[in-house]
């Protein structure tokens, strides 16, 4: 016996038949009508498809002689590595403010493809450093008086850049509202709709974060970079800054750079549902595909403060000047600061009632 | 009398929570992203499929209060 074709009812879930009075699909439980055209796009079922993932290898081998100039410095306190050349007057590490040492000479590991030059000096770090201060309320006193301020570091860090090309599928539930009223009644129709999206975007140089020790959110704070400004490596770049070594591999990075990719195809292709009062998202699949992966220097101006037992870490891209760092809060000024606004506006708001009610 | 001490002391107090939230709030600039938006190559949108197709429609209604 050959099986029946069921189509489930988009408003009640019951099975739908053909009606031959309307020619139409019609749904006994809750007397429906659909097209058939409409029931059957309500009836697909989305398969979202697996990823294809197939990252090239990024970075190139040093030629030789290139690295002569450069040395390894370890940090005894967190074990970071950081590479600068020999005439470096840097003598502590960027990261944890402990001393570092020379340890040898530089080889092995992988060669950046690029990097993005400093375009802003330590002067322009400075003076960001002094605004980022300045108009933030309960900060103590004694933080922003701190002169720390010239061990700010111009770091290179690693990172490993993501090309992409995505297809994604999306089906939502759409609906329009319409309200009028006459004499006797309110009225409220809703229309129900089932939209469709599929397409590709491309994604370019999506960065993340190739050094454990310098932390991803950090990072993150300071995007954009912008890659028209990066150059292919060569060492003299290195001089008079730090570079950090790379010890998260490319494929440990993927995972958060994938994420972040789903989530923007997602929201370029419900930018393209337009014209509905409400939208939800039923079924989504997002599938990239040639993926590259780029091993590049981008730099950062960083700083650590020590305050009261903990650490703040302060970071400027070094490219556009964005800067970032959580301050300490004082607490004991915000609780007499909040005291103090709580009586002035009590007392206004009583003085307002009072006239008012005169 | 009583009352309008009363809902100044409240009133107070919500304006300067607010108030000194928002001052607080000011002191964290490090954020996460979860999005990818900058990387977008610009124009690369390509939409091979797009389908908004009517299923059915609702009326609800309510009666007016009659004055």
């Amino acid at each position: 016996m050959a099986d029946l074709l069921e189509y489930q009812c988009p408003c009640c879930a019951g099975k739908v038949e053909f009606d031959p009075n309307s020619q139409q699909m019609k749904c006994p439980y809750c007397e429906s009508e659909f097209t058939v055209e409409a029931l059957q796009a309500a009836n697909e079922s989305e398969e979202p498809s697996g990823d294809q993932l197939n990252w090239e290898t990024p970075g190139s081998d040093w030629s030789d002689g290139e690295t002569d100039g450069m040395q390894v410095y370890t940090c005894k306190s967190c074990g970071g590595q950081i590479i600068a050349d020999q005439t470096t007057g840097a003598s502590a590490c960027p990261y944890c403010d402990n001393p570092i040492v020379m340890t040898g000479q530089f080889s092995g590991d992988l060669r950046p493809d690029f990097v993005i030059p400093f375009k802003l000096d330590k002067e322009a770090a400075k003076k960001a450093l002094l605004q980022h201060f300045e108009g933030k309320k309960f900060v103590p006193k004694v933080f922003k008086d701190d002169h720390h301020i010239d061990e700010i570091k111009g770091v290179y860090v690693p990172v490993w850049l993501f090309d992409a090309q995505a297809e994604g599928q999306f089906s939502y539930h759409a609906e329009k509202v319409r309200r009028w009223s006459d004499d006797r009644f309110n009225y409220k129709e809703i229309s129900h709709f089932k939209v469709t999206r599929r397409g590709k975007i491309a994604f370019e140089q999506v960065p993340v974060d190739g050094s454990s020790k310098m932390d991803d959110t950090l990072m993150e704070s300071i995007e954009p970079f912008d890659f028209k400004g990066a150059v292919p490596f060569q060492t003299p770049y290195l001089s008079g800054y730090l570079a950090d070594k790379y010890d998260v591999t490319a494929e440990q990075s993927i995972d958060h750079a994938n994420e972040r990719i789903r989530q923007s195809v997602a929201d370029e292709m419900r930018k393209t549902v337009i014209g509905y009062d409400t939208v939800q998202t039923e079924h989504s699949g997002i599938q990239l595909d040639n993926a590259k992966a780029k091993y590049a220097l981008y730099p950062v101006w960083l700083l650590n403060i020590s305050w009261n037992g903990e650490k703040f870490t302060f970071a400027m891209n070094g490219q556009t000047g964005r800067f970032v760092g959580n301050l300490p809060l004082d607490k004991g000024a915000a609780v007499k600061s909040f005291c103090i606004t709580a009586l002035i506006a009590a007392v206004i708001v009583f003085i307002l009632l009072y006239l008012f009610n005169r | 009398m009583v009352t309008n001490i009363l809902i100044a002391i409240v009133a107070g107090i919500i304006i300067a929570a607010i108030i000194t939230g928002i001052q607080v709030s000011a002191l964290k600039s490090v954020s996460e992203r979860h999005e990818a938006s900058d990387y977008v190559k610009q124009g690369s949108l390509n939409l091979s499929e797009k389908q908004d197709v009517f299923l059915y429609k609702k009326t609800e209604r309510s009666e007016r209060q009659q004055n």
